[in-house]
């Protein structure tokens, strides 16, 4: 195997890896919310405000399940899918021994952080 | 907000889902005008919604185009770098802008994308595909069977172009291929499918650049986002099954009139 098709086969594979991943964060984003909106339709009348986003982690994570925090889950999630779409490219670039990618894309998600870190202070 | 506009909210992720999944667009385009001028949303929420459904899609598409080997990453990331830098600070000044000058730029964008909608269809010939330039890559292209390679022209330009994209899509909540696509086909020499596959990679990373700044302001609402997002993405699909059995050139001049006219109506609203 030459250094070139060696390089081709580990880019397809981190391609496949990434697309499963990508497929099992769509999958798993909508059948949060669906079973978020099927929840509230089907229980006794939900709580349709949305709790302050300060709350927001302790109701997540203190509360016990209801239909609202599905609905949350599957938004974060569905938010958190490309995250993971940069964090598998750089993995593959990693792989590859392709320093100038490495670090572009490293820089993409720091920027991402960022975002979320200033998001996280609003 | 009650649980009885749930069903209207599908339906309508269903039907701009499937406008924008036949023309190959994102449904933000014309879902943020369904939600503010048939539900009477406010526009920060709407543009909220629509970033979430353009995340939701472009995921959906970007697993195939992986898969099919379509996606340009390398190229994706460069610009992804600019775009990403635009759609902060678009997601950061959108929330300092009044939902009427919002309002008032999305009507211009529609002007933008109907006027493009008009020139596509007179028929632009593709680019002939050389493979040179930087970022050169290869795919197979289904329809004719035979192995595309290609580079990439310009790219300075196009990093450019991608400030600006990003910039639209965190102030307006659109996916931005709208202005990438053109770019990377007419500037870049990219073929067509290569550069809507690397655009569609690109926008769900750019529209979650400025995802949580809306979540963090609020704007975000589980039972507006969720059900609007599952018809969009149901939509999408139908959309492109639809795109391949129908004609597009009459298809695109009908959507660009009626573009035209929603623009003038949240313009003169």
């Amino acid at each position: 195997m030459t250094a070139d098709s060696s390089t081709s086969h580990v880019q397809h594979r981190v391609e496949r890896l990434t697309a499963w991943a990508v497929r099992i964060g769509v999958w798993l984003s909508s059948l949060l919310m669906i079973g978020g909106l099927i929840w509230a339709w089907l229980g006794p009348s939900p709580a349709l405000s949305a709790p302050a986003y300060e709350q927001l982690p302790a109701f997540l994570l203190l509360h016990p399940p209801t239909a609202l925090m599905l609905l949350y889950l599957g938004i974060v999630f569905s938010i958190l899918t490309p995250f993971l779409r940069v964090a598998l490219a750089i993995f593959g670039f990693i792989l590859e021994h392709d320093r100038t990618f490495t670090l572009i894309s490293i820089s993409v998600f720091l920027m991402l952080v960022a975002e979320l870190a200033y998001a996280l202070r609003q | 907000m009650d649980l009885s506009l749930t069903p209207f909210l599908i339906l309508g992720g269903i039907v701009t889902g499937t406008i924008g999944g036949m023309l190959g667009l994102g449904g933000g385009v014309f879902l943020v005008p369904f939600l503010v001028i048939a539900l009477n949303l406010p526009m920060h929420q709407a543009i909220a919604t629509s970033i979430l459904a353009v995340i939701a899609t472009s995921s959906a598409g970007a697993a195939l185009n992986l898969e099919r080997e379509m996606v340009n990453i390398r190229l994706g990331m460069m610009l992804e770098t600019a775009t990403v830098a635009g759609a902060i600070l678009g997601g950061v000044t959108a929330n300092y802008l009044s939902g009427d000058t919002l309002r008032y730029m999305f009507a211009l964008l529609l002007l933008i994308v109907s006027g493009f909608m008009f020139w596509r269809n007179r028929g632009a010939d593709e680019p002939a595909v050389v493979p040179v330039g930087a970022y050169v890559a290869s795919f197979r292209d289904e329809s004719s069977g035979q192995e595309m390679v290609y580079g990439v022209r310009r790219v300075p330009l196009l990093m450019g172009i991608s400030v600006v994209a990003g910039n639209v899509s965190g102030l307006l909540g659109i996916g931005g291929g709208i202005f990438k696509v053109p770019a990377m086909t007419m500037l870049g020499g990219i073929p067509m499918k290569a550069a809507t596959a690397t655009s569609n990679f690109m926008i769900g990373v750019t529209a979650a650049a400025s995802a949580f700044i809306y979540f963090a302001h609020g704007h975000m609402q589980p039972y507006i986002v969720a059900p609007t997002t599952l018809g969009v993405l149901g939509g999408s699909f139908l959309g492109v099954r639809l795109s391949r059995k129908l004609r597009s050139s009459s298809l695109t001049i009908i959507f660009a009139t009626f573009l035209l006219l929603i623009a003038l109506q949240l313009l003169f609203r």
